[in-house]
């Protein structure tokens, strides 16, 4: 060993065998065991999991904060729709074209006097006290209807004709409309003065829950040839 | 041929002189050479490996392969119930866009009926041809001594005939001075006031009517309802102005509904209603109801309110 380089050279062989020979030591008892013969493989699998999971976690989130807003906006169009559905319900009420049932008075008029007006002037005197709806021989009356006398003085509801004895019936407050018709002075009592015997009027409240009055619906169906809505 | 450190003359001239007799120095040298190199290489061999470990090999070939397959085994657990919540969350997804899409139809089918109801109850306002009639009360200048007032004035009845006349000549739609008339409107007379839709009301009456101009004006004219009405304006000097219009406007109603006592019937099975009767074939009414109108001969005081 004169020269320094030959030195330096064996020491650089003897590093790198040290360098070659560690892992050979380190490698054989890990070897010796099957189970772990593709670690790298399990560690790719590992990650490869993580990566998966993680993204269906990422797109379950979106779903469920899709699911939440529909979910959200449902709530609202539901009771929406509900409180929809029941002013529809009253609208279809009012226009006579679903049948009802509920309190009121029956009003029987007979006679040769003079019915028309005795029917016009209580549907009148019926409205004026609160009746919600009326129907006259089972004639639902809408804001169209009128009762009429053809030539011949027959009756007309809505251009059918009805029979006697007639059968007014109102629902509404029982008491209210009974004795908005019966009280001294009331409309019964002026009918009978104008009239005298010739006419016949009786008035019956309906209060019982279960014995209602019930009022069919219109046959007519409104048509609108000549009014339009305002612009 | 690449120079490899083998191939230097050093090497290859150098041995065959010294090797016979090494020095004791040389040895020991040589010695701690080979052990500092075995050593260094060792140490950066394990620095290497030391690296690989925290990417995953090293410390998986020292750890347990417990840890290794008690992993695997969760997020394989966490792959399936993800993979599971996923498809629920999708079906239900699918369920509401459906749900969704069939309570929008729903919606705008309900608000188009509302619409065309909201028409029928008066609460959209409308014009159309028709005819625009004025009532007042006498334009007599005094009522004349012994005669009775309320002969010279418009009252409730009066102008219930005028509405009467109108829905029986066809009206699609009429006020009176501003107020629609619907199927609950009543007119009644307050001292000299008439109230309609809870609102009172005074002369002039304008009335608005939409409907058949012609029909319209021929029935307040001419029809049986309105003849006593005409007789007596004629007499009181009552004047009433009809004209028929192009353009009728008839305004909405606005006060409010409350329908408290009416519900919807029970049509459930037996608590239905039977299917309107056909009307009954006409009775020959031996004492039929007369035609007259409302209310007394002009000349007499009207008993009415």
């Amino acid at each position: 060993m004169k020269s320094w380089p030959a030195r330096l050279l064996v020491s650089a062989v003897c590093l790198l065998l040290g360098i070659l020979m560690v892992p050979q030591f380190r490698s054989q008892p890990v070897n010796r065991n099957p189970a772990d013969q593709s670690p790298d493989d399990q560690v790719s699998y590992i990650s490869q999991l993580y990566r998966s999971n993680e993204t269906q976690r990422v797109s379950l989130d979106a779903l469920r904060a899709d699911i939440a807003k529909y979910e959200a906006a449902r709530i609202g169009g539901s009771s929406n729709l509900l409180s929809l559905i029941n002013d529809l319900q009253q609208m279809k009420m009012l226009n006579g074209e679903v049948d009802i049932s509920g309190p009121g008075v029956q009003v029987r008029v007979n006679g040769a006097g003079d019915v028309v007006q005795a029917l016009q002037d209580l549907i009148n005197e019926l409205r004026a006290s609160g009746a919600e709806a009326i129907a006259v021989n089972d004639v639902r009356l809408i804001s169209r209807s009128v009762v009429t006398a053809d030539a011949d003085g027959h009756l007309l509801v809505d251009k059918q004709q009805i029979s006697p004895p007639y059968l007014l019936e109102a629902i509404g407050d029982p008491t209210t409309l009974n004795n908005a018709l019966e009280r001294k002075g009331g409309l019964i009592e002026v009918l009978q003065q104008q009239q005298g015997s010739k006419i016949e009027i009786k008035v019956t409240p309906r209060n019982d829950v279960k014995d209602p009055i019930k009022l069919r619906k219109t046959a007519l169906d409104l048509k609108w040839r000549y009014a339009k809505p305002t612009d | 041929m690449a120079r490899s450190p083998f191939s230097l003359p050093a090497l290859r001239e150098a041995p065959p002189r010294r090797l016979a007799v090494p020095s004791a120095g040389v040895i020991a040298l040589s010695t701690v050479l080979i052990l500092i190199g075995v050593l260094g290489g060792g140490l950066l061999s394990l620095k290497g490996q030391q690296q690989a470990g925290k990417i995953g090999g090293g410390a998986l070939r020292q750890g347990s392969q417990q840890v290794v397959a008690s992993t695997i085994t969760r997020l394989e657990t966490e792959q399936n119930d993800l993979k599971r919540e996923l498809a629920d969350a999708r079906a239900q997804l699918d369920q509401l866009q459906t749900t969704s899409a069939q309570e929008k139809d729903q919606l705008s089918d309900i608000t188009s009926a509302i619409a065309a109801e909201r028409v029928g109850a008066g609460l959209v306002p409308l014009e159309g041809q028709g005819v625009i009639a004025v009532f007042q009360d006498s334009s007599a200048p005094a009522v004349p001594p012994n005669e009775d007032p309320n002969n010279y004035i418009l009252h409730d009845y009066m102008l219930r005939d005028v509405l009467n006349t109108l829905w029986a000549g066809g009206a699609e739609a009429v006020s009176i001075n501003g107020e629609r008339v619907l199927a609950t409107t009543s007119l009644y007379c307050v001292g000299t006031t008439v109230i309609c839709n809870a609102t009172r009301l005074s002369p002039p009456y304008e009335v608005h009517a939409i409907g058949n101009p012609d029909a319209l004006a021929a029935a307040l004219h001419d029809s049986p309802q309105m003849q006593q009405f005409n007789l007596r304006a004629q007499i009181y000097d009552l004047p009433i102005a009809i004209r028929k219009e192009v353009k009728v406007p008839v305004p909405a109603y606005s006060g409010a509904f409350a329908l408290k006592f009416a519900h919807p019937a029970d049509n459930s099975a037996d608590g239905a209603l039977t299917p309107a009767p056909t009307q009954p074939a006409p009775t020959p009414t031996p004492a039929p109801a007369t035609v007259t109108p409302a209310y007394a001969a002009p000349t007499a005081t009207p008993t009415k309110k």
